[in-house]
């Protein structure tokens, strides 16, 4: 298995621990990984409203460098995987393919439309598959009571994975029993993390991911699960944020879906780089 | 309960008698097709129950029915009965009584956003030379019902309506803003509270009508705001997009700095802990500054 991987931005800076565990959990799983050490940022939700037109080209070149290496993208970001998709479907119309392919003319690249992204959870899910995973188990996360968080861009506006509408979706909680935990239930899952504001609206976006801690602390969870960067680093970096806001105390930890795997296969804590966490996981007594 | 029966268990609260919240549950005989309203209707006709909701047309057009079905906002006449409902009035909305909310909050942020359309030019000729094109995007949002599921549903919005002006509003505020025949400049009224939506994209999941608000009425209307340069979210996304052209990524204390913000990673005493655990290193840039403007350049050619 190979894959032309995107740590995003958010991977590379705030999360890069994030990135460290997905690296270190491919290799272990045997999946080779090639980064697109060129390629740029995705223009998040910025990109399309400040330069639409800038953003469909930068992405169309990042997916013209995969396919030049005959590969799909891997994805540890939500909103990475929204940006991409949202560039495959534009580029769907000849108009905007001719467009953007002249502009890619320019540096020697053509998209083709053969790449397809796929987040990290679905490579584990779909590829690597469930029952595969639960056999190279080496540290089953028996009785962790682990709360999934979905966050937006994997379920809204279209669903990335699992046949159904993005509402009521449970392949958080698939991965996380395969993996041996314990998911739990609670109503804030697939709600907003409160990212995308908190550059310019701090007080809002933690008093949103205030919202989720509040739901997965109610629900009797340990720690929460998560497969985006942005949610990872919302929640739990900006977790004395949100505290302060809602004058409430959580000290949960956020573990991103790279980590509960690579702790699951027995990656130790040093591997996965744990204590870059600004709460740090080591009181669940896994590693 | 039998196969044949509904359970429903239903908000009950009137502020006037001034005594806590309570749920009601009532069993309903399952009919064919039955929908959330038709479960409401009987338990007051048939049960004799007090229970203040509101419904006119029966057919998702008022907009008037819109409450909470088992966590989820939905119109009541539009939605299929389950067997077991836990049924609320909408959230993030002042309650009237039971399952009733009060919508002149939004009424109000609408009123602010000129809801009307204000030409310049007088009619060429009837009918009018408009293409099926230019209006695409109006006549999306010319199908919303103001029902504000979209509001419930949005988890930026303020019950008090300060600030964010939420989706619904945006969505009346892009219909006649977007309009080509409007004239009427709306941004220095959108840009005091636009910038809040966290790009959720929960208003597009909630509305009944499939209203695509995020990338119709929310995305445009910012758009034209950042075009303009209003606000200092306008600053922001510019110095966003001129990392992207410059380093090719975007990191966090890139930003700040390039937003003179800098300050801000310090406050709450945090900055420095954040600093220690690696979380403002800066990704290192990627070589391409000259990639990206020879894109940019072709794709402004035409
Ligand atoms: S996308 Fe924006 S407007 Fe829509 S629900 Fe989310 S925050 Fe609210
Ligand atoms: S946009 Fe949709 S959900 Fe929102 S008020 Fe209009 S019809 Fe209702
Ligand atoms: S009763 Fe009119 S929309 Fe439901």
């Amino acid at each position: 298995m190979r894959f032309a991987y995107y740590p995003g931005c958010v991977g590379k800076s705030s999360a890069a621990e994030v990135d460290h565990a997905t690296r270190r959990l491919a290799a272990r799983l045997g999946i080779e990984l090639v980064e697109l050490d060129q390629a740029s940022c995705c223009g998040a939700t910025q990109g399309w409203v400040t330069d639409p037109s800038l953003t469909l080209a930068l992405n169309a070149r990042t997916l013209a460098q995969a396919e030049g290496l005959g590969l799909d993208v891997l994805t540890i970001c939500n909103t990475c995987y929204l940006s991409f998709t949202r560039t495959i479907s534009r580029l769907s119309h000849p108009g905007e393919l001719a467009r953007v392919n002249h502009a890619l003319g320019a540096i020697g690249l053509q998209y083709q439309g053969r790449a397809r992204v796929r987040p990290l959870p679905a490579v584990l899910l779909e590829d690597v598959g469930a029952a595969d995973l639960r056999r190279q188990t080496r540290r089953p996360l028996e009785g962790l009571r682990i709360a999934p968080f979905y966050g937006c861009h994997l379920l809204r506006p279209a669903p990335a994975l699992g046949a159904d509408d993005g509402r009521s979706p449970h392949w958080l909680e698939d991965l996380f029993v395969a993996l041996g935990a314990e998911a739990v239930d609670h109503p804030a899952k697939t709600q907003c993390c409160g990212f995308h504001i908190l550059m310019t609206n701090e007080p809002l976006g933690a008093r949103i991911a205030a919202r989720v801690l509040q739901s997965a602390r109610a629900a009797g969870a340990a720690c929460v699960g998560t497969p985006c960067t942005q949610c990872y680093v919302t929640l739990d970096a900006f977790q004395k944020a949100a505290e302060r806001e809602s004058r409430t105390r959580f000290r949960l930890p956020i573990l991103h879906v790279a980590e509960v795997a690579g702790i699951a296969l027995g990656l130790s804590g040093r591997d996965l780089r744990l204590s870059s966490h600004m709460v740090s996981p080591r009181s669940l007594g896994l590693v | 309960m039998g196969a044949g029966q509904v359970v429903a268990r239903i908000f009950s609260y009137d502020p006037a008698e001034g005594r806590e919240p309570r749920y009601e549950t009532y069993e309903i005989p399952r009919a064919r097709e039955m929908r959330v309203l038709d479960a409401l209707i009987y338990v007051v006709d048939q049960l004799g129950a007090s229970l203040a909701f509101r419904w006119f047309c029966g057919v998702r057009r008022c907009g008037a029915c819109g409450v909470q079905v088992n966590g989820r906002p939905v119109l009541a006449c539009w939605e299929p009965a389950a067997e077991q409902m836990v049924i609320e009035p909408l959230p993030n909305l002042p309650i009237v009584r039971d399952l009733v909310v009060d919508h002149s909050g939004y009424d109000r942020v609408v009123d602010r956003l000129f809801p009307y359309l204000d030409r310049r030019d007088p009619y060429q000729s009837f009918p009018e030379p408009l293409t099926h094109g230019a209006m695409r995007i109006p006549h999306d949002l010319m199908q919303c019902v103001q029902c504000l599921i979209c509001v419930a549903a949005c988890p930026s919005w303020r019950i008090d309506g300060e600030g964010f002006q939420g989706p619904a509003a945006l969505v009346q505020a892009g219909r006649f803003a977007l309009d080509p025949r409007d004239a009427l400049d709306r941004s220095s009224a959108l840009a005091r509270g636009l910038y809040d939506c966290c790009s959720c994209y929960a208003c597009n999941d909630a509305c009944p009508m499939g209203i695509d608000v995020l990338g119709h009425a929310v995305e445009p209307l910012r758009a034209a705001c950042i075009k303009r340069g209003l606000g200092e979210e306008a600053r922001h996304s510019h110095a966003f997009l001129d990392l992207i052209r410059e380093a090719g990524v975007v990191t966090a204390p890139s930003l700040l700095l390039k937003t003179r913000r800098a300050g801000a990673l310090a406050r709450a005493g945090e900055g420095l802990k954040l600093a220690r655990k690696g979380k403002f290193s800066l990704a290192s840039p990627i070589s391409t500054a000259e990639e990206i403007r020879k894109v940019q350049e072709r794709m402004e050619e035409r």
